[in-house]
C-alpha cells in the first residue's frame, strides 16, 4: 500500500529531457513519503513491473495507435493502479491531465507538474486537430489544473498560461528545472571530434535545429568546426533534418539517444552549445524551461540560444542571445564568440557558477519540498 | 415574553423537527408517510423561525432532507427507516479521544495528536426489493499540535488539521440474489466487496480525503456510494 | 386495468403500478391519478418543462440531474470520451505532421 503515486504519460526511462526531469521530481516524491508508485509509459525493452526498493514502477504496455484512443486507455489503465492504494494515497504528481483524470478520482492530493500544455504542442505533431478538438483539450486542461491542490510550473512564462486556464494564483508555484554540476575534469569523449558546436535534445519543430542547420551552412569557411547533434530520438526520427543537412553541405556527427550520464562530457568539451529554439506559440505561449540549456551551462560550456522569455529566464546574462529564426543572426553570433575564446570561457564559468549557486537539481528539489509542505498544511 | 410566536411555531413542529432544533440530532424508526411530514414542517421552518439560537443545524435541509426524501421513495408499503442524526458538529468535546503526544524532530520541542471522531449520520432502511440499506458517516479530524522554539528563542505553537469523511454503505441483498461484478468499474474512490454467506451484502466504502464543498456535492457522494451497491446485482 | 408507467423508486428502479386514470400528453406513458402532475403531465414531461408544482415532477428533475453528475463521477476517467470519431481522426497514426515520427512512437504530449 503506497502512500504516494506518480503519473506520467512518458517513457520512462529515455533519452528525452523529460525522464531527466521525472527521475528527480519522483525521487523528491518517493523520499518524503517513503517509497510510492510510479505509472509511465512502457515499450522496448522496458519490463511492465519493476520494483526498486519501496517503489513500484508499472509500465502502460498496450498497442493503442489513435493518440487520443491511448491517452484514454492509459487513464483508465492508470486508475485501476490506483485503486488497491485508494485508502492509503495521500498524494498523487501528474504531469498531463491523462494521469491528472485517475488521480483526481482517488482523492488524494494532487500536485500537477505543467511542463507543457497538451492544447498548445499537440498541434505541431497533429496538424488535423480541428480548433473546436484543441479546445476539449483545452476544457480538459483546465478541469484538472483548477482542481489541483498545487500546480508546479518551470517558467513564468507557462505560469501565465496555467493562471489563463483557471489555476488559483496562490496554488502555482514556480520551480525551474536544472541540471547536476558537471566536474571540470570530465573526460572527454574517445569519438567527439576536434572543435565543435553541440545541440542536445529532441528534434520537434519548436527546437529550430533547422534554423541551426542553415546557420551552420553559413560557416563553411570554419574548416575545423563540425555541429555535433545529440537528439534524444531515434536516426529514423531525425531523417527530415538529416535529409536538410545533407543538402546544406554541413559538416555534422549525429549521436543519437546517447544515455543521459554520457551527454555532460559532449557538452563540457564543445565550443558552445546552441539552444535555437523558434518564436511560435508554443515557446511564446506556452514556455518551458529547457533541460539542455540548463545542463550546457552546468556544464560550464557558453550557450547561444533564442532571444525569447523563457530562454531569458533560464539564461539571464550568462549566455548570448539572438534573435529567433534568423540563421544568419545565429551563425554571425556564434562565429564571434569563437573568435573570442577567452570571453567565451568566461561566459561559461559564470553560468557554470549561477547553476551551481541556485539551480541544480537539488535546489529544484528544495523548491519541490516547499510545495508539498504546503500542500500538506492546507 | 420574548420569543413568544416562535416558540408556539416550534411548539406545532414535527417532534423531529423539534429534536433538530433543541437537541441538534434524533434518532427515529418511521415508516415512509411520516418522514414526509417530517419534510413537510421542515420546510415551515425558515418563514417562521428567526432568532439565530434556533436555526436548524447544518445539513439538514440540503442534506439528510434530500436523502431521506430519495430513501422513502424505496421503502415500499410495509418498509421502515431508522435514522440517527447528530448534527452538533465535530468540536463538541465528547468527540475528542484526549491528545497524545508524539515523536518530534527539532526544531519542534514536543507536538502533540488529537482525534476527533463525528459519525454524524447512520441510518437503516428495508427496501420493497428485500435489500436491507445501511449507511453510515464518519468525520474524522486529525489536529497536530506543534511547539517550535524560533531562532529568536521565541517558542511558537503550529496548528494543522486534517478532516477526512469515510462514507460506508452495506446493501443486504434480497433472499435468493446473488451479487454480480457490474460491467464498467466503479470510480475509483470507492471500494466495493461482495460478502457472501447465508444473506450475502455488497459492501461499499469511500474514504474522502477532502470533506465535501457543498450541500449537493455532499448529498451526491452518499448517494453515488449508495447506489454503486446497486451495481451489484443483475 | 392499465398500469401506471412512471418510474419510482431512487435505488430500485421500478414502474408504478397503480391504475392509470390517462395518458400522458406528451409522452403517451399511462399515468395513475397520484402521479398526475401540472397540465396532466407525467412526472417526467413536467419536469422537462420546469413545472415543479407536483412533488413528483421536482423529485424527477433532482433525479436527472444527480444521474448526470453521478456519470460524470464514472466517466471522470474517461472524460475525453466525449471525443467524437471527428476528434479522434485527426490523432490516427497516418494523421501524424511527420510520418518519420511514427516508428518509435512518441508517446509523450510534451517536452520538457
Ligand atoms: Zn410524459
Ligand atoms: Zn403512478
Amino acid at each position: 500500500m503506497h502512500r504516494a503515486a506518480y503519473l506520467a504519460f512518458d517513457r520512462f526511462p529515455s533519452a528525452k529531457g523529460s525522464a531527466v526531469h521525472i527521475r528527480h521530481m519522483a525521487a523528491e516524491l518517493f523520499d518524503r513519503y517513503g517509497g510510492g508508485l510510479l505509472c509511465v509509459l512502457g515499450g522496448g525493452e522496458l519490463p511492465a513491473y519493476q520494483r526498486e526498493g519501496a517503489v513500484e514502477i508499472v509500465r502502460f504496455t498496450d498497442v493503442v495507435p489513435n493518440l487520443l484512443d491511448r491517452a484514454g486507455a492509459f487513464s483508465r489503465w492508470a486508475a485501476d493502479r490506483l485503486a488497491p492504494h485508494r485508502d492509503t494515497l495521500e498524494i498523487c504528481h501528474v504531469r498531463d491531465p491523462w494521469g491528472a483524470l485517475p488521480a483526481l478520482s482517488t482523492g488524494a492530493r494532487l500536485v500537477y507538474e505543467a511542463n507543457g500544455l497538451p492544447s498548445i504542442e499537440l498541434p505541431y505533431h497533429w496538424p488535423l486537430a480541428a480548433p473546436s478538438t484543441l479546445a476539449k483539450i483545452r476544457e480538459l486542461e483546465e478541469h484538472c489544473l483548477q482542481e489541483a491542490d498545487a500546480v508546479v510550473v518551470p517558467s513564468r512564462v507557462i505560469l501565465k498560461a496555467v493562471a489563463d486556464r483557471g489555476a488559483e494564483p496562490d496554488r502555482v508555484h514556480l520551480v525551474p528545472n536544472g541540471a547536476d554540476p558537471v566536474p571540470a575534469d570530465v573526460p572527454r569523449p574517445p569519438t567527439a571530434p576536434g572543435r565543435y558546436v553541440i545541440y542536445v535534445g529532441a528534434l520537434q519543430p519548436w527546437q529550430g535545429v533547422d534554423v541551426l542547420l542553415r546557420a551552420f551552412a553559413r560557416l563553411a569557411d570554419l574548416t575545423d568546426l563540425t555541429l555535433v547533434v545529440c537528439s534524444s530520438v531515434s536516426p529514423a526520427r531525425a531523417r527530415p533534418l538529416r535529409r536538410l543537412a545533407e543538402r546544406l553541405g554541413v559538416r555534422i556527427r549525429w549521436e543519437h539517444q546517447l544515455p543521459h550520464a554520457d551527454v555532460a562530457a559532449w557538452l563540457a568539451h564543445a565550443e558552445l552549445s546552441v539552444a535555437p529554439l523558434t518564436a511560435g506559440p508554443r515557446n511564446l505561449d506556452q514556455g518551458c524551461s529547457p533541460i539542455k540549456v540548463w545542463e550546457s551551462m552546468a556544464a560550464g560550456t557558453a550557450v547561444v540560444a533564442s532571444d525569447l522569455p523563457v530562454i531569458r529566464e533560464v539564461l539571464g546574462d550568462h549566455g548570448r542571445l539572438v534573435p529567433p529564426d534568423r540563421p544568419a543572426e545565429l551563425a554571425r553570433a556564434i562565429r564571434v564568440l569563437l573568435e573570442y575564446p577567452d570571453a567565451c570561457r568566461d561566459l561559461g564559468e559564470r553560468a557554470r557558477r549561477h547553476v551551481e549557486d541556485g539551480f541544480t537539481w537539488k535546489h529544484a528539489r528544495a523548491r519541490l519540498a516547499g510545495v508539498y509542505d504546503r500542500v500538506e498544511a492546507h | 415574553m420574548f420569543w413568544r410566536k416562535q416558540k408556539a411555531a416550534i411548539a406545532g413542529f414535527h417532534p423531529l423537527h423539534q429534536a433538530l432544533i433543541l437537541e441538534r440530532g434524533f434518532a427515529a424508526t418511521h415508516p415512509a408517510a411520516e418522514w414526509a411530514a417530517l419534510a413537510a414542517s421542515l420546510h415551515r421552518h425558515t418563514g417562521l423561525i428567526r432568532r439565530s439560537k434556533w436555526a436548524l443545524p447544518p445539513r439538514t435541509m440540503d442534506v439528510i432532507l434530500p436523502l431521506l426524501t430519495e430513501i422513502c421513495e424505496d421503502l415500499g408499503p410495509k418498509g421502515v427507516l431508522a435514522v440517527t442524526a447528530d448534527l452538533r458538529g465535530i468540536h463538541v468535546p465528547a468527540k475528542s479521544h484526549p491528545a497524545r503526544s508524539i515523536p518530534v524532530r527539532p526544531p519542534a520541542r514536543s507536538a502533540t495528536e488529537t482525534w476527533s471522531i463525528d459519525p454524524w449520520l447512520r441510518l437503516h432502511a428495508g427496501l420493497r426489493d428485500g435489500s436491507g440499506l445501511d449507511v453510515l458517516i464518519v468525520d474524522r479530524q486529525r489536529l497536530r499540535r506543534v511547539t517550535k522554539r524560533g531562532s529568536s528563542g521565541k517558542t511558537k505553537v503550529k496548528r494543522k488539521t486534517q478532516i477526512t469523511q469515510l462514507i460506508k454503505v452495506r446493501r443486504r441483498l434480497p433472499r435468493g440474489v446473488a451479487g454480480v461484478r457490474p460491467q464498467t468499474a466503479p470510480p475509483a474512490w470507492i471500494g466495493v466487496t461482495l460478502r457472501d454467506g447465508e444473506r450475502r451484502s455488497v459492501l461499499a466504502a469511500a474514504k474522502l480525503l477532502r470533506l465535501p464543498q457543498s450541500g449537493d456535492e455532499q448529498l451526491d457522494r452518499i448517494l453515488t456510494v449508495a447506489t454503486e451497491t446497486f451495481r451489484w446485482t443483475r | 386495468m392499465t398500469p401506471c408507467a412512471v418510474t419510482t423508486g431512487f435505488f430500485t428502479l421500478g414502474k408504478c403500478g397503480q391504475m392509470a386514470v390517462a395518458g400522458c400528453p406528451a409522452c403517451g406513458r399511462a399515468v395513475c391519478a397520484d402521479h398526475l402532475a401540472d397540465g396532466g403531465l407525467c412526472p417526467e414531461c413536467a419536469a422537462a418543462r420546469n413545472r415543479f408544482g407536483h412533488p413528483s415532477a421536482a423529485a424527477a428533475a433532482r433525479r436527472r440531474v444527480y444521474r448526470q453528475r453521478q456519470a460524470q463521477y464514472y466517466g471522470d476517467t474517461v472524460y475525453y470520451s466525449s471525443f467524437d470519431d471527428y476528434d479522434r481522426a485527426a490523432f490516427e497514426p497516418g494523421a501524424a505532421a511527420d510520418q518519420d515520427y511514427l516508428d518509435d512512437g512518441d508517446d509523450a504530449l510534451v517536452d520538457s
